[in-house]
């Protein structure tokens, strides 16, 4: 691929659709010759330029969580961006000799690996770097939040609204996404105990969005309630194999949604944190008026599993 | 069960069915026939010939529209898509006029497309002929005209007067009864006891709640007329009634200023889907369709449900008879619920403090 463009190198991985929400920078070369600019192509914002001056570094920084490079595309001043930059890089290069291991010249590269590795490498590769990158937003996690957080995906207002409202009167709260690609952003952003997402939305679809959520993993374990208006059996089949928590069909009533998601927020000891409803009967217990409460627990590995 | 509990409470109990009263539809006399085609009014004429009626013909919406202004025909034949100096449609005009409610109306279409089979029950017509007219055709749809609505749907199970009790238990004794209407639609609009029952319910204390006895007015109000569009109305707020007393319609705090502005969007949108269809943009027809059925029945109306699931299946098979019934339907439908709904009596709802915990319609029982 020596030469290529970068978006046609991002092209031919055909990951940009696994990727999609993700701000990954794949590095090319010009082939001009008098580079005056480094092409950045963005797996969720289509080719940036980014001008070859002072300010490179800092425009790596803003665009890019994440930097993949491919050694003999790269021009040199992409080459230095990387080195100089925060952003977490990934360098790809012909042969394990020439990359050379941590002593080597590319040892400022967060990560490396040769050509000859599988697609499914890279994309962990890229998942890695990206969860390096994201770890300066822990703060916003699961661990900080007082109350649950559910991330509503479908591209119809007058439901979210409704649902939003629903779930406010039960002290969960939630944000909204009308987009796959919205959805993956905040999925990566917020982190939410459970995502409600819509299998019909323009651009990304919802089983587009589950699959990269799968595939993620640090994502993987995230409850996913898929809701649909479709009417095909087939549906059900492919979120089931997307191994999503539950199917529901459109239209949902309020709270027949609200049933399924306490059921998910409260079965969902695999993670690090579990979210459980306290009853009327001991909510006493519990500081303010509010008639719904949730409060959070921490469970220990060996403690996931159980029963609440 | 029941037989148990009326045994309980002391009543008689009476397993015979009251006499169900069926209005007998009188003899047309007036017939007014709107169309441009003078070989439409022409086989029309000759039709009723052979019989008794007296023919008035006019030949634009225009007219149409000055005569009925004076005038009140037996049973009208339109030609609907003949437009008015406004741009409308007079078949329209005609379906939304509330004083001709009672009055049948056929209309008279090019052979009709294959169809929804979901939008089949939202045709506002009291049926079609077929151009170009023949005599025979014009009289067979008289003939049906005058069968009675009971006659052509056999097997159907009348109501039995004991579901038409609220005292024990009013929720579940008028889910019972709404429920047994709906099941004997279009039957059972024209039954005694149906009319005597709704009497009741918009009597029952606690029916003005979520305006159940308003629903339950109206609804009594068609009861005994026999157009398509009285029954498509009196089946649409049957099934609101319903709604409001299993508690579909959600009632917990901001979801009535939620439901108003729901009401109020998709009136909006109707004015936006009109215009589609009149450009023949089925893909917009169609995306409306889809949202609408995966958001109505959530906030309760799962009439809009229905709509939009017709909307999505008409659009794909481009089929602008359905998609023209299911948009007048929809207007009917949304007006009526917003007179079920309007701000002013929730605000009167409000301030009678009916809280946040009552779900269901707030029927008490009277015993």
């Amino acid at each position: 691929m020596t030469g290529e463009p970068a978006g046609k190198f991002a092209r031919a991985i055909e990951i940009s659709t696994v990727l999609a929400g993700h701000r990954v920078g794949f590095c090319g070369y010009d082939e001009s010759g008098e580079a005056q600019e480094v092409k950045v192509t963005l797996s969720d914002a289509g080719m940036v330029v980014v001008p070859i001056d002072d300010r490179l570094i800092a425009h790596v920084e803003l665009v890019c969580d994440a930097v993949v490079i491919k050694l003999l595309n790269a021009s040199p001043e992409m080459l230095r961006a990387a080195v100089l930059s925060r952003v977490p890089t990934l360098v790809i290069g012909p042969s394990e000799p020439m990359l050379g291991g941590a002593s080597s010249a590319y040892s400022w590269a967060w990560d490396f690996m040769t050509d000859a590795r599988s697609k499914a490498e890279l994309l962990l590769r890229i998942f890695r770097l990206l969860q390096v990158a994201r770890g300066s937003h822990s703060a916003d996690g699961p661990s900080a939040r007082k109350e649950p957080l559910v991330l509503l995906a479908d591209d119809d207002p007058d439901l979210t609204i409704l649902v939003e409202a629903t779930l406010r009167n039960d002290g969960i709260a939630s944000r909204i996404a009308n987009n796959g690609l919205d959805t993956l952003r905040l999925v990566r952003e917020l982190l939410p105990d459970l995502v409600v997402l819509d299998v019909r939305m323009p651009g990304m679809d919802g089983f587009a969005v589950l699959r990269t959520i799968r595939i993620d993993p640090s994502l993987q374990t995230m409850p996913v309630i898929l809701l649909t208006g479709c009417d095909d059996p087939d549906d059900v089949a492919l979120g089931a194999k997307l191994k999503a928590s539950d199917y529901l069909r459109k239209p949902v009533s309020p709270g027949g949604l609200l049933v399924r998601v306490r059921r998910s927020l409260t079965a969902n000891a695999t993670r690090s944190t579990r979210w459980v409803r306290v009853s009327p009967g001991n909510q006493h217990a519990l500081a303010g008026g509010s008639q719904r409460r949730w409060i959070q627990e921490a469970v220990s590995p060996e403690m996931a599993g159980t029963t609440l | 069960m029941i037989r148990q509990l009326v045994t309980t409470l002391g009543l008689r109990f009476s397993p015979a069915v009251a006499a169900e009263q069926v209005p007998e539809p009188a003899g047309f006399e007036s017939v007014f026939a709107i169309d441009e085609n003078p070989d439409s009014l022409g086989a029309i004429g000759r039709a009723l010939d052979q019989d008794t009626y007296q023919l008035q013909t006019v030949p634009s919406a225009e007219a149409a529209k000055r005569k009925l202004g004076s005038f009140r025909p037996d049973i009208i034949f339109v030609a609907p898509d003949l437009l008015a100096a406004d741009g409308t449609r007079i078949g329209r005009w005609l379906l939304a006029e509330e004083s001709l409610i009672r009055t049948p109306v056929i209309a008279l279409k090019p052979i009709r497309s294959s169809g929804a089979a979901e939008a089949d029950g939202y045709d506002p017509y009291d049926g079609s002929i077929a151009r170009p007219i023949e005599a025979e055709a014009v009289c067979e749809r008289l003939d049906a005209l005058r069968t009675p609505v009971q006659r052509k749907s056999a097997g159907k199970r009348p109501i039995d007067p004991l579901v038409a009790r609220f005292g024990f238990d009013p929720e579940h004794q008028a889910d019972l009864f709404l429920a047994a209407i709906e099941e004997g639609l279009p039957d059972s609009q024209y039954s005694g006891t149906v009319l005597s029952g709704l009497k009741q319910l918009a009597a029952a204390p606690g029916a003005e709640r979520m305006n159940l006895s308003g629903c339950a007015e109206f609804a009594e109000r068609f009861a005994m007329a026999a157009t398509a569009r009285a029954r498509l109305r009196f089946r649409s707020m049957i099934r609101i009634c319903r709604g409001i007393v299993n508690g579909d319609f959600p009632s917990e705090s901001g979801m009535a200023d939620l439901r108003t502005k729901y009401l109020a969007r998709r009136f909006a949108e109707l004015a936006t889907l009109e215009a589609a269809f009149e450009r023949g943009d089925y893909q917009a027809i169609g995306d409306t369709g889809h949202n609408l059925k995966g958001s109505g029945a959530a906030y309760g109306f799962a009439e809009l449900t229905d709509i939009g699931r017709g909307l999505e299946t008409a659009a794909k098979g481009c089929d602008a008879d359905a998609v023209d019934n299911l948009l007048y339907h929809a207007q009917v439908y949304l007006s009526m619920a917003q007179s079920v709904f309007a701000e002013d009596f929730l605000a009167a709802r409000a301030e009678a403090g009916v809280g946040s915990s009552e779900r269901r319609g707030g029927l008490k029982a009277t015993r």
